[in-house]
């Protein structure tokens, strides 16, 4: 078939609401595409283990550590079940999960910009888990509709557990905010260091991202960044009034039409996080390495290539 | 590396199907089923799994998909192609009454 008719009777599946499977023919730009949001997802579950694995050991309760150690678990399982889902689609192009760990920590693969922040108290804990986890639960349940099948698939399990997450997130920040007027602070503080970040996070105004509107036609994606963000503040700004703290926005406000209305968070601080000049890119990647390097040994002796004495 | 695929499939309750999950990259069927245990029941979401090597498995293409289509009427295989029985009774209820 020409490649011409192989693209019609492809866009015409997705049209059917058919999911595309790995072995399915599909146009290279969709390969492509498909590939860039899985593995960008996949970075970004072994690097948000990162910050919160820093807690793991100052974390105030022994519940709160048994949470935080299963939740830093969960995220570095979630990279695992991705790469593979990406090794898969990666075949044609010759890349294998070694390409994907190399390209995170040499710096040449993007992952979300939230993860190059500081979590400097505990209440970052709780901010990143409920705040920041709840926008990555955002973006995620969207996909849940990607037109590629294994993704979809694959999906389900993570929001599952990406939901719990977010309640123990919701447990920290509530406790925190029933707490002491220093606990209570200490809350605000996080809230008002993570509320550009977690802006950022859905990315730039739809206009400015380039691959969107293919990405939406072949339903790899199924919301603009927009109508992310739109649904974020929707869900957490009346959760942080309902708290009694302040949404660091004099101008927030949602309209009789339901549009949230907020201050242009600029971009530029943006654009150099994901370019990897964050504040903590180099020691959160450098911290990836040590992890790999230390690693090594086990998985050549997964691989089978070790013999055991 | 020594690596092939496994895929992985789970059993949530006695007596229902074991239903595929994902899969695992792994050196051999043992550590492949290890690897399966930690990404799919940290939970205890399954409490039986199978792990089987892909190269093993035959699996449709999209060139062999047509195979698996029905082409002419099979009515005859399924339940639906007897509705009339239900006339038929009604009608031989009737000629006994009259």
């Amino acid at each position: 078939m020409e490649d011409k008719d192989r693209l019609l009777e492809f866009e015409e599946r997705i049209a059917r609401g058919e999911k595309i499977e790995a072995e399915d023919w599909m146009p290279q730009e969709y390969r492509k595409q498909a590939l860039r949001l899985i593995l960008t997802h996949a970075n970004s579950e072994i690097m948000g283990a990162l910050p919160e694995g820093e807690w793991i050991t100052r974390a105030p309760t022994l519940q709160r550590k048994l949470a935080v150690l299963a939740k830093v678990q969960d995220e570095v399982g979630h990279a695992q079940l991705l790469y593979r889902v990406a090794e898969d689609l990666a075949v044609p192009l010759g890349k294998t999960r070694e390409d994907f760990l190399a390209d995170l920590i040499e710096g040449r693969a993007k992952f979300h910009n939230v993860f190059s922040y500081p979590a400097p108290t505990w209440a970052d804990v709780g901010v990143i888990a409920f705040f920041v986890d709840g926008a990555a639960l955002v973006t995620q349940s969207a996909l849940l509709e990607t037109s590629y099948g294994p993704y979809a698939r694959i999906l389900k399990r993570i929001c599952s557990e990406e939901a719990v997450h977010l309640k123990h997130g919701e447990d920290i920040v509530l406790t925190l905010a029933g707490g002491t007027p220093a606990q209570r602070a200490m809350l605000q503080d996080g809230i008002n260091r993570w509320w550009r970040p977690l802006l950022h996070f859905f990315g730039p105004p739809d206009q400015d991202s380039p691959n969107l509107e293919q990405a939406k036609r072949w339903k790899i994606r199924i919301k603009t960044n927009e109508e992310l963000r739109q649904q974020f503040l929707n869900r957490y700004v009346p959760k942080i009034w309902g708290m009694g703290l302040q949404v660091p926005d004099p101008h927030i406000r949602k309209d009789e039409d339901g549009v949230w209305h907020y201050s242009d968070p600029g971009w530029d601080e943006f654009w150099q996080v994901i370019q990897g000049h964050g504040p903590l890119t180099r020691e959160r990647l450098a911290l990836r390495r040590l992890a790999h390097d230390g690693g090594q040994w086990v998985r050549a002796l997964l691989a089978g290539e070790v013999e055991v004495a | 590396m020594n690596l092939q695929v496994f895929e992985v499939f789970g059993q949530e309750k006695s007596g229902e199907p074991h239903v595929h999950v994902g899969s695992v990259l792994a050196g051999d069927v043992d550590m492949a089923y290890l690897l399966a245990k930690e990404a799919f029941t940290r939970r205890g979401e399954f409490r039986s799994l199978w792990v089987a090597p892909r190269k093993a498995m035959r699996k449709t293409s999209a060139a062999d998909a047509p195979m698996l289509k029905t082409y002419t009427d099979r009515s005859y295989r399924l339940g639906i192609g007897y509705r009339k029985t239900v006339e038929k009774w009604r009608r031989l209820q009737e000629g006994r009454q009259g």
